[in-house]
């Protein structure tokens, strides 16, 4: 789910920055520094939207770096477990359907893949029902519910699942 | 942690964050993509930035600001929550059981005043056809 979250940060500013451009070099480390980054409690860090606020800067004693405090607003991404989302194929296999939801990766093992589907390896590989009604390979969009996430350093990987109802592809 | 969106329990960090559809997510990331072409010095877009615009341009279901505008009026007034509105705007699902399957949370809620908050939903969708 895409959320636009309150949120904090300190940039610590080295002196040769001080000058007329200064406030301009806080705003552009803010982006460089939390844009792109991913954390297991908030999940992935899209886009800065607005600096609410920039403190005062705070000279570290005996550095002579500055550190400014800033309140700001940012969209984020964080799949949560029992969430339904739209995904992308990225990979079939005989263990499963690897797919993409915007910077998140998403495993669907075979496991939970509806027993009437099944892998056939031939390129490009799919998992199909008997009657090839359904198919699924690489680029297809599918709907996967959540059932697991793992939050590994700086990144969220995510297990889902097609065996409920109106899961699978995406008409 | 003991997260559940099926039973609308979230960490309490979202508690006061408000929810963007996929469709509000797109517009917010094109008009940043712009701007930043506009500025010379401004760095490229990291992977996170262009995974998530390509994500939001393939599932968008809404285009223009007024659409999206319209859409996220109708669903405050059927008074879900936060979670499950964002979930109706990106999934559009087709009637209400497809809704209650996809969302559990919405189990209890009425069949018929869900099947008319997604008729009302689906004529935005259709309208669009015409806007251009």
């Amino acid at each position: 789910m895409f959320y636009h979250l309150p949120l904090e940060h300190e940039v610590l500013l080295h002196p040769k920055y001080f000058g007329p451009n200064l406030l301009n070099t806080v705003k552009q480390k803010l982006y460089s520094e939390v844009e792109g980054t991913c954390s297991g409690t908030y999940g992935f860090v899209i886009a800065v939207t607005t600096i609410d606020n920039i403190g005062a800067g705070a000279v570290q004693p005996g550095r002579g770096f500055v550190i400014y405090p800033i309140k700001y607003k940012a969209i984020v991404f964080r799949p949560f477990k029992g969430e339904v989302l739209d995904a992308i194929i990225t990979q079939v296999n005989k263990v499963g359907i690897f797919t993409e939801i915007g910077p998140m990766s998403c495993f669907i093992s075979r496991h939970s893949i509806p027993s009437d589907m099944e892998f056939d390896g031939a390129n490009p590989c799919s998992y199909k029902t008997k009657d090839e009604d359904l198919v699924l390979q690489q680029g297809d969009d599918l709907r996967v519910r959540i059932v697991g996430t793992r939050v590994d350093a700086k990144d969220i990987f995510a297990i889902g699942s097609l065996m409920d109802d109106y899961l699978g592809l995406v008409s | 942690a003991d997260e559940n969106a099926s039973q609308l329990v979230f960490p309490k960090e979202f508690d006061t964050a408000e929810t963007l559809l996929v469709s509000e997510v797109r517009l917010l990331l094109e008009h940043r993509k712009e701007q930043s072409a506009a500025d010379a010095d401004a760095p490229e877009f990291g992977p996170v930035f262009n995974k998530t615009l390509d994500y939001t341009q393939t599932f968008s279901k809404f285009q223009s600001r007024e659409t999206i505008s319209a859409v996220r009026s109708l669903l405050t007034h059927a008074h879900l929550h936060k979670f499950e509105l964002a979930q109706l705007a990106n999934l559009c699902p087709d009637n209400a059981e497809e809704a209650k399957a996809l969302v559990p949370s919405l189990d209890s809620r009425d069949d018929e005043a869900l099947e008319q908050l997604l008729d009302e939903l689906k004529t935005h969708i259709q309208s669009q056809a015409y806007q251009q």
